[in-house]
C-alpha cells in the first residue's frame, strides 16, 4: 500500500511553547487514522500545517510520495487534501448549493442544473439521497449533522482525496455517528484517506485501521488498532493510568428543589421546540438528559434560564414561581449556566480572562460593590477558575479569543462550578476537553451536588451521562421523557430516537 | 509604529493632491502649520473647533461601545443647540444658563430616543433611522429658526443673540488666547466615560452588549434596555455638544448652524476604537485639520481636500485596524 501522507520531523513553536516537537505521521492511502491525545497535545497544530493554515519550523511533508511545500490552504486543496474543522464554515443565508461551491465555482456563469446534478451525484457516493428540494433550502434550517455532512460535501465537491476531520462527531447522535462513518468507509473503499481527530476512543476502536497517539506536543506512538484497546490507548494519552470514576447511585428522593411543570417555550412556524416537558430535580442530584442534537434541549435551557419566554406552563423554586422573573434574578438566587455555543454565549473574545470570569456573575455582590466593579476580588476569581481545570493561558489580561477552545471550555465551566451555584445547566460540558479534563468537571459538579446543589447536564453522548450522572433523561422531538428507573443503554437509545421504553 | 505610518501615508497623499492642484507643498504645509497651530490665536481657533468634535464624539463612541452607530449625532447636535438657544434666551442669567443645557440635553436625547427604542423593542437599525431623523432635524431646526423662532429684527433665518450673562464663560480669556470651559467639560466628561466603562457594573454591562449581545443575554443583561439608554445618552451628550456651541461659541443658533460636525466627529469616535480617552487626541486631530484647512483656503487649496485627508485618516486607520483583527483571526 502506497503512502497518502507522510510527516517527518514536524517541530512549530508559538512564542515559548513548542506546540510540535519532531512529531512524525504516517497515513496509507484508502485508511481511516486517528490521531489522538489531549488538549494541547498538538493534533490540530499538526493538522493544521499538513492543511497550510501553518507552516512547520522544520521537517519535511509528503503527500502521494511527492515532497511538498504547503503553504496556504489553497494549495492544500490543490493536493487533494481538505479538512472540516469543529466551526462549520457555513453562510447560513445562502442555500446548500451554493455553499456547496462557494469559493470552488465551476464557471463564471453558473449553470445550477448541471452543478446539482454533480453536487447530488456526489451526494449519492457517500450515500445521500439529495434532490433539488434539498439543494435549495437555506443553510440556516440545517441541524448540526447535516452541516456536517455538508462540509464533507464540500470537500468532495473539491475533489479532496485526503479528509482531516476535527472532532466530527461531536454534536452528532450516536446514530448520526454512525452514518457519518459509514459514509467515511464507502469513500475510503473509493481510494480516499482520513485522518480522524477525536477525543472518543470507540470511534477509534471501531472504525480506524490505525491510530496515532500525541502527548504535550511529542510523537507518543502509532499502532495499528486491531493491536490496541481503549484503556492501553488511554494510559499512552494521558501518560498515567487512569482509575475510572464510579458511576453515582441514583439518591435517596427528597422533596424537589426545582420543579418544571409542562413547559412549552421557543414556538416556531406553529411548533414548540419544548413541549410540555415536566421534570423535578432534587437537591444533590445531576441529571443528565440524553438526546440527539436539536431535540430541544438547547431551547430548555434557554427557557429555563428565562432567556427565552416559556409559552405555557410553570416553574417552581423552592415551591415558587420562578417564570416571571428575569434572567438576573435566576443568576442571583444561584442559577449557573454553561451555554450550548461557547463563542456566541458563554463568552466575549475580545475581552480578557479577567473580565470573562464575572460574566454573568458581574451583579453580584462578590463583584459588585453597589454598582461599582470589585476589580481585585474579580481578578482574583479569574485566577480560581483558571486554576481550577488547568486552563493554559498567556496571562489573565490577556483576550480569551486567543485560547484553544478546550480551554476557553475549561475556563467557563470552572466559572460555573466554582460561583457558588446553587442550580447548574450544563450543555455539552465536555465538548473539546479530553479524558482527564472530562473526568475533573464531572468530579467538580458532582462536589458541588455534594453539597447540595442540583445539576442538569445536556451531552449528546449517552456513555459520558451514564456514567457520571444520578439520573438520565431523554428528550426527544420537544418532549422530555423520564424513562424507568431500571433503564438500560439500549432503552434510553431507543427512547432518543422516539422508540418505546 | 502603525500610527507613524498611518501619519506619513496621509502626509505623503496629502503633497501627491497639492502637487497634482500646482500649489507648492511646502507653502501649504506651513500655511497650513500656521494657520492651526502657529500662533495663539490659531491655536484658540484649533481648540474651539475641536470642542464640539470632542463631545459629539464622545455621543458617538458611547453608542459604539453598545454596538450601536449613532449617526444621528448631527441632528441631536442641532436639536440641542437649538433648544438650548430658546431656553437661554427666554431665562436670563446664569440660570438660564444651567435651564439652558438641561435643555439642549433633553433635545438631543428625546431626538434619539425614536431611534433607540426601534433599535431595542422593534429591531429596526439605527443607522437607517438617524440617518431619517438627520434630515428632519435640518428641516425641522431650519424651519423653526426661518419662522416661529426667528428675531425680530433680523433679515436672516436666525434667532436673536444671546447675552453675555447668559453665555458659558471663557476657562481663559486674555487675548489672543481664548479657550472656553466648553472645553474642560469636554475633557471631563471624556474622563468620567473612560472611568465609568471600565470600573461601572453599568459600563461592563454596556460594553457587553456591544460585543456580544447574545451572550450578554445569557449573563442576564437586559440587552433592550441597555441599547435604549446607550442611545438616549449618546443623544444627550450629543445634545450637550449642541448647547455648548451655542452658549459658549456661536450666541444664537441660525441656518446652517453645524457645518457637520455630526458627521466629522463619526471619524473622532472610530478612530478612538475602544478607548475612550483617544477620543481626545482624534479631535484635537479633525480640529487642527479643520482650522489649517480654513487658512488654506487663502492658498486656493478647496476644503475638501482637507476633508479628503482626514476620510483617508479614517481609511487607513480601519484598514490597520480590522487587518490586525484578521490576523488575529
Amino acid at each position: 500500500m502506497s503512502q497518502a501522507v507522510e510527516m517527518r520531523g514536524i517541530s512549530k513553536q508559538f512564542g515559548r511553547v513548542q506546540a510540535l516537537d519532531n512529531v512524525g505521521l504516517t497515513v496509507e492511502s484508502g485508511s481511516i487514522h486517528g490521531v489522538v491525545g489531549e488538549n494541547g497535545a498538538g493534533k490540530s497544530t499538526l493538522m493544521k500545517v499538513l492543511y497550510g493554515a501553518y507552516q512547520a519550523d522544520s521537517g519535511e511533508v509528503r503527500v502521494n510520495g511527492k515532497a511538498v511545500n504547503i503553504r496556504s490552504s489553497k494549495e492544500a486543496i490543490a493536493l487533494g487534501i481538505g479538512m472540516v474543522s469543529q466551526h462549520y464554515g457555513i453562510v447560513p443565508e445562502l442555500t446548500l448549493l451554493d455553499n456547496l461551491i462557494l469559493g470552488a465555482e465551476p464557471s463564471v456563469v453558473l449553470d445550477k442544473g448541471k452543478i446539482r446534478e454533480r453536487a447530488s451525484k456526489i451526494a449519492a457516493s457517500i450515500g445521500l439521497d439529495y434532490g433539488p428540494e434539498i439543494w435549495d433550502r437555506d443553510a440556516s434550517a440545517m441541524s448540526a449533522s447535516e452541516a456536517q455532512r455538508l462540509e464533507i460535501l464540500k470537500l468532495l465537491w473539491r475533489e479532496a482525496k485526503i479528509m482531516i476531520l476535527d472532532e466530527p462527531t461531536a454534536m452528532l447522535s450516536p446514530k448520526d455517528g454512525e452514518a457519518l462513518f459509514g459514509s467515511l468507509r464507502a469513500l475510503t473503499k473509493e481510494g480516499a484517506t482520513v485522518l480522524l481527530v477525536t477525543h472518543r476512543l470507540p470511534e477509534i476502536m471501531e472504525y480506524c485501521d490505525r491510530v496515532t497517539v500525541l502527548r504535550g506536543g511529542k510523537w507518543i506512538a502509532d499502532v495499528p488498532v486491531s493491536e490496541a484497546n481503549p484503556e492501553m490507548l488511554s494510559e499512552l494519552i494521558v501518560g498515567r493510568t487512569l482509575t475510572a470514576s464510579e458511576r453515582p447511585k441514583p439518591i435517596a428522593p427528597t422533596p424537589p428543589v426545582l420543579e418544571v411543570k409542562s413547559l412549552s417555550a421557543a414556538r416556531d412556524r406553529g411548533t414548540d421546540a419544548v413541549q410540555k416537558a415536566s421534570f423535578e430535580l432534587s437537591p444533590g442530584e445531576l441529571v443528565g438528559i440524553a438526546g440527539v442534537d436539536g431535540s430541544g434541549q438547547a431551547e430548555l435551557f434557554r427557557a429555563l434560564l428565562g432567556v427565552t419566554p416559556i409559552r405555557e406552563g410553570e416553574m417552581l423554586w423552592h415551591g415558587k414561581a420562578i417564570s416571571n422573573e428575569p434572567t438576573e434574578k435566576r443568576i442571583e438566587l444561584g442559577w449557573r449556566i454553561l451555554p450550548e455555543d461557547r463563542l456566541q454565549e458563554a463568552i466575549i473574545s475580545d475581552w480578557s480572562l479577567i473580565e470573562n470570569s464575572t460574566l454573568g456573575l458581574h451583579r453580584l455582590p462578590e463583584f459588585s460593590d453597589g454598582g461599582k466593579v470589585r476589580v481585585p476580588e474579580r481578578a482574583a476569581f479569574a485566577h480560581k477558575a483558571a486554576e481550577k481545570f488547568g486552563t493554559k493561558h498567556g496571562g489573565l489580561e490577556t483576550s480569551i479569543g486567543g485560547l484553544s477552545g478546550g480551554n476557553q471550555q475549561r475556563f467557563v465551566a470552572a466559572r460555573m462550578t466554582e460561583s457558588g451555584p446553587k442550580l447548574f445547566l450544563a450543555f455539552q460540558p465536555s465538548r473539546g476537553l479530553d479524558i482527564a479534563a472530562t473526568e475533573d468537571l464531572y468530579a467538580a459538579m458532582q462536589e458541588r451536588c455534594r453539597e447540595g446543589a442540583a445539576g442538569l447536564v445536556v451531552s449528546f453522548d449517552l456513555d459520558e451521562l451514564m456514567a457520571h450522572c444520578h439520573r438520565v433523561l431523554v428528550m426527544f422531538s420537544g418532549r422530555v421523557v423520564v424513562p424507568p428507573a431500571d433503564a438500560n443503554r439500549d432503552t434510553l437509545g431507543r427512547l432518543m430516537v422516539g422508540g418505546e421504553a | 509604529m502603525k500610527q507613524v505610518v498611518l501619519i506619513i501615508a496621509c502626509v505623503v497623499a496629502f503633497i501627491g493632491m497639492l502637487v497634482l492642484g500646482g500649489i507648492s507643498p511646502v507653502e501649504a504645509a506651513q500655511t497650513l502649520f500656521t494657520g492651526s497651530l502657529g500662533s495663539p490665536r490659531a491655536i484658540s481657533g484649533s481648540l474651539k473647533e475641536t470642542t464640539p468634535l470632542l463631545l459629539a464624539g464622545l455621543g458617538v463612541f458611547f453608542a459604539l461601545r453598545a454596538g450601536l452607530f449613532n449617526i444621528g449625532i448631527e441632528g441631536q447636535f442641532l436639536l440641542g443647540g437649538f433648544a438650548s438657544a430658546l431656553v437661554a434666551l427666554a431665562v436670563p442669567g446664569p440660570a438660564g444658563l444651567l435651564l439652558a443645557m438641561v435643555a439642549g440635553i433633553a433635545a438631543g436625547a428625546l431626538w434619539a430616543l425614536p431611534a433607540g427604542w426601534i433599535r431595542a423593542y422593534r429591531n429596526g437599525h439605527e443607522v437607517i433611522t438617524t440617518i431619517m431623523l438627520n434630515s428632519v432635524a435640518v428641516a425641522l431646526t431650519d424651519f423653526l429658526v426661518a419662522g416661529p423662532a426667528r428675531a425680530a429684527n433680523q433679515t436672516g433665518a436666525t434667532t436673536a443673540t444671546i447675552p453675555t450673562s447668559g453665555r458659558l464663560p471663557a476657562l481663559l480669556n486674555s487675548p489672543p488666547w481664548n479657550v472656553s470651559s466648553g472645553l474642560l467639560l469636554g475633557l471631563i466628561l471624556c474622563g468620567v466615560m473612560a472611568w465609568w466603562m471600565k470600573r461601572r457594573v453599568a459600563g461592563y454591562e454596556l460594553q457587553a452588549v456591544g460585543a456580544n449581545p447574545s451572550a450578554a443575554e445569557f449573563a442576564g443583561i437586559n440587552v433592550r434596555k441597555v441599547r435604549l439608554n446607550a442611545m438616549l445618552i449618546s443623544g444627550a451628550i450629543g445634545g450637550l455638544g449642541g448647547a455648548i456651541q451655542t452658549l459658549a461659541f456661536e450666541g444664537r443658533f441660525y441656518q446652517g448652524f453645524s457645518p457637520g460636525y455630526g458627521f466629522d466627529s463619526l471619524g473622532v469616535a472610530l478612530l478612538a476604537g475602544s478607548n475612550a480617552l483617544l477620543v481626545v487626541p482624534m479631535s484635537l486631530l479633525f480640529g487642527v485639520l479643520s482650522k489649517g484647512g480654513t487658512s488654506l483656503l487663502i492658498l486656493g487649496v478647496p476644503k475638501g481636500l482637507t476633508n479628503l485627508v482626514a476620510g483617508l485618516v479614517i481609511l487607513i486607520s480601519a484598514t490597520i485596524r480590522y487587518r490586525r483583527q484578521a490576523q488575529d483571526a
